[in-house]
């Protein structure tokens, strides 16, 4: 621990200095008796004051955690030379809040082992890490003070909340593995199909004994199959609007969470592309694993600057799969995100677009010309909305005040009624 | 009239948390004390437990507009109470000692000269105190 002198520690010393010297000066021994307490504590501070000896060691009650939830970090203190006072501070960083308590902490470090519970709220979801502890030791009369910073972090995942969601959007195609959604085509599932005559081969259980006795022949009952889908999620990371824990990206990460949580538990096989200053893909897979991978990804997940010109032409064929739907989730303020997202269209994808509405993070118009211009830039982003529905591809918009069901049943109300057209 | 100055300053030091107003205002009641002290023709014998009261005063005042420091736990409180009254306690029991000592010694040359000494030596501690401090200030990040 390094010592430092507090300036209460000079002025004790300079009180007593002045009243020596008035005493001298008017031979009033009663001003050496008022010196003597001022003078005798520094000096004793000084001789007789010890660095105290702490190692310090930080654990979290879990290593993930959902936005807004609360969670312990105890600071475990091994003190080998106590301390009248100590302050123990735990850093804590933006996104990361005191929940309870108090930070920092005075405690009388007395020797052997101590622990602090610090209970801490994760405000924003991230990748974090918690554990920077600064120590702080006095003398009894705060004279002197020893300072030493204990590095003893260790990661902490924040997870974005999820949105309640109860319907989710059907692929336009299944894929060739069993899962939950019912497939055009006709093959062995439970839900009724159609009838057709028997043909040889077939299975009696699948003869339809009622519409065989109606005609006089044979038929069989056809069921169409149950299958998985793939779900590509595509996120566009150009720009965002906001503050940080209220803006269109944190939106996106929690739409992209909340879908990647739900179609992977009804076995689709999701992957994920984030597309802007860096372009990141995960291939198409199922399980809990793939959540964790895809939840890791959106915590790395950040608006990035950069000049490289890149098209959605560097993806690797398996991360965009044939048939795939292909859900984006984007603010469209940068043109290369819309850009991108026509080409995929272009490309034939089965594509649908959540758009994360910025309107409200965008700042209020407070003269004539901005509002203006805050009203020519929204028919703009009216004039692309449109640009998206002749290319055949829904647009939901999405903000904080409506649910993302809400949006979601908006696209299923489109894709319902408008035949899938091929640019 | 130093005396209300000094009421002042400690008001000052505690609405606005400086501790160097606490000190001040201190000095200013010290000055107050020597002008008493200056109408009188004998020794004070009060004058240990005003070291006592000023002591207290300062150190209370210290700890009331600290700032910097965390929320203490209730021992270090206690603690607290206990180091500053076992100080004021000390400080009149030393207080009487060297008022019992300057009235048994004869007042003359060779104990001015003691004093003009001890005088020296605390002024060159203040000085070296600040010279490290700002050493070490160097130090800080």
């Amino acid at each position: 621990m390094t010592r430092f002198f507090e300036p209460k520690l000079f002025r004790y010393t300079a009180l007593a200095a002045v009243a020596l010297l008035a005493a001298l000066a008017t031979r009033l021994p009663e001003l050496v008796v008022l010196a003597a307490p001022f003078a005798l504590v520094p000096a004793l501070a000084v001789l007789l004051s010890r660095a105290p000896s702490v190692s310090v060691s930080v654990q979290l009650e879990r290593d993930r955690a959902l936005e807004g939830e609360d969670l312990d970090v105890t600071v475990m203190l091994r003190i080998d030379r106590p301390a009248d006072r100590l302050d123990v501070l735990l850093e804590l960083p933006a996104g990361v809040s005191l929940a309870d308590g108090h930070d920092p902490l005075t405690i009388r470090a007395a020797r052997g082992r101590r622990s602090l519970v610090f209970r801490v709220r994760c405000d924003r979801w991230g990748a974090y890490k918690l554990g920077r502890i600064r120590l702080r030791a006095r003398d009894p009369f705060a004279l002197l003070r020893w300072e030493q910073t204990a590095d003893c972090r260790v990661p902490l995942k924040v997870y974005p909340s999820e949105e309640a969601v109860r319907d989710l959007l059907r692929p336009i195609e299944t894929q060739v593995y069993s899962g939950n959604h019912v497939s055009r085509q006709k093959s062995e599932g439970i839900e009724f199909a159609d009838l057709r005559p028997f043909v040889p081969g077939d299975r009696v259980r699948r003869v339809n004994w009622r519409a065989s006795a109606r005609r006089g022949e044979l038929w069989v009952n056809e069921h169409h199959a149950e299958r998985n889908a793939d779900v590509v999620l595509f996120l566009d990371s150009f720009a965002e609007i906001g503050v940080p824990g209220a803006s269109t990206l944190d939106l996106a990460l929690r739409a992209a969470g909340t879908l990647t949580a739900r179609y992977l538990r009804q076995k689709d096989r999701v992957g994920f592309v984030t597309f802007g200053g860096t372009l990141n893909w995960l291939l198409p897979a199922t399980g809990a694993v793939q959540l964790y991978r895809i939840v890791d990804a959106l915590l790395d997940t950040q608006i990035r600057l950069n000049y490289v010109w890149r098209d959605i032409d560097v993806l690797p064929r398996r991360s965009l799969p044939p048939q795939a739907l292909v859900l984006a989730l984007s603010p469209l303020l940068h043109p290369r995100g819309a850009d991108a997202l026509l080409d995929l269209r272009g490309r034939g994808f089965d594509l649908v677009l959540v758009e994360i509405s910025p309107l409200p993070f965008a700042p209020i118009a407070k003269s004539a010309a901005a509002e203006t211009a805050q009203r020519i830039w929204r028919l703009r982003r009216e004039a692309l909305r449109g640009r998206f529905e002749r290319a055949g591809v829904p647009v939901a918009v999405w903000d904080n005040e409506r649910s993302l069901a809400a949006a979601l049943e908006e696209v299923s109300a489109f894709r319902r009624h408008a035949r899938l057209s091929r640019v | 009239m130093l005396a209300a100055c000094a009421v002042a300053f400690l008001a000052l030091g505690a609405l606005r948390s400086a501790p160097a107003f606490v000190a001040c205002g201190v000095l200013l009641f010290g000055a107050e004390y020597a002008t008493f002290l200056r109408s009188r023709s004998e020794v004070d014998r009060w004058a240990p437990l005003v070291a006592a009261a000023l002591f207290l005063v300062v150190e209370l005042g210290y700890r009331a507009v600290e700032r910097d420091g965390g929320q203490p736990e209730g021992a270090v409180r206690r603690r607290d109470v206990a180091t500053v009254l076992a100080a004021a306690l000390a400080s009149v029991g030393l207080g009487g000692l060297l008022l019992a000592a300057a009235g048994g010694a004869d007042a003359g040359l060779g104990l001015e000269a003691v004093g003009a000494v001890s005088a020296v030596l605390v002024i060159g501690t203040v000085v070296g105190l600040v010279a490290r401090s700002r050493d070490q200030a160097q130090l800080e990040p």
